[in-house]
């Protein structure tokens, strides 16, 4: 389909040997992010005590996701984790809404964006896992309580559990996009 | 006569009527309270984003199982051995998932106690 192909509006061209054409996805993510900046830095500006439209929207988004990164890793995390978690949730939800419109590219209806972004939060756990427990983060493949010998079936599932996660946070988000996407397209098509 | 009883009583009644007001906003303050759960779990299209998210933790992790298994072959030269057993415990895998998956979901969404136990279909 036309609105999935990745095309090259100032040409293809090497530096040094890698390529480093701009591609409309690359565009499309230069665009959310910058979108996602220049909204939430200007709805701020008046930092009213009664806030604004503007105003209000960037606080229900600050709101919601500092609830839900409050809920999962308590109040001394969220303070750690929420600007990572807060600009990844925007810069999505940014690219979502730019594909919104017609002839826009949407970056998150290809695999390998989603996957960058779940192999971003994958490695974020595995370092800070590391840094805060040392070896005691492999703990985590040897589940407690249990008889030693069911550790033979236990740790290959739990070391899969544990690499399933970001094909799982990748497939999730590309795959509602995508159909999406291929959805609106169909119904457009069958109406004609 | 009863307007006449008003004044009197109505100027010894405005604490009456704070409290009063106090009482309704803790009543509608619990009932939001046991709304916000339900509400906040991020079903807004009606559970069906759930059911997408369980069958991807499932399909996930029979795909990376069946791949570390055909890894294992591919160093050890014991095929087709790895990718068998890779798949068998991808698959026990993809079901550990989706039961950890539910039980989050259950603990973030209690069901209502005072909800029917079977939903009403309108047949009878």
């Amino acid at each position: 389909m036309h609105q999935f192909e990745i095309g090259y509006p100032f040409g293809q061209f090497d530096i040094a040997g890698v390529p480093a054409s701009l591609s409309t996805a690359g565009i499309a993510m230069l665009a959310s992010a910058g979108l996602a900046t220049l909204i939430m830095t200007q709805a701020m500006k008046p930092k009213a005590l009664v806030p604004g439209r503007f105003q209000l929207v960037a606080e229900t988004f600050y709101g919601f996701v500092h609830n839900m990164v409050q809920t999962t890793t308590g109040q001394e995390g969220v303070k750690k984790f929420f600007p990572f978690v807060f600009s990844l949730f925007i810069f999505i939800f940014a690219a979502n809404m730019i594909g919104m419109f017609p002839y826009f590219f949407t970056a998150t209806s290809h695999l390998v964006v989603t996957a960058t972004l779940a192999l971003a939060v994958f490695f974020t756990v595995i370092v800070i896992g590391i840094a805060k427990n040392g070896t005691k983060f492999f703990s985590l493949f040897f589940p407690s309580g249990v008889p030693w010998p069911m550790y033979f079936l236990l740790t290959p599932i739990e070391i899969i559990s544990f690499f399933s996660r970001p094909l799982s946070h990748a497939v999730r988000l590309w795959a509602n996009i995508f159909a999406g996407h291929v959805l609106s397209r169909f119904s457009r098509a069958s109406s004609r | 006569m009863a307007d006449h009883d008003t004044p009197p009583d109505n100027a010894g009644s405005s604490s009456d009527d704070l409290a009063a007001l106090q009482r309704k906003l803790e009543e509608a303050r619990a009932r939001d309270r046991s709304r916000a759960p339900t509400s906040g779990g991020g079903s807004g299209s009606g559970g069906g984003s759930t059911a997408a998210r369980f069958a991807g933790e499932f399909g996930a992790a029979v795909i990376v199982g069946g791949l570390l298994g055909f890894g294992v072959d591919y160093w050890l030269e014991t095929r087709p051995w790895g990718l068998i057993a890779g798949l068998g415990l991808g698959f026990l895998a993809g079901v550990i998932n989706v039961v950890r998956a539910a039980q989050a979901y259950s603990a973030a969404n209690p069901v209502d106690p005072n909800a029917p136990s079977v939903p009403d279909d309108g047949q009878d």
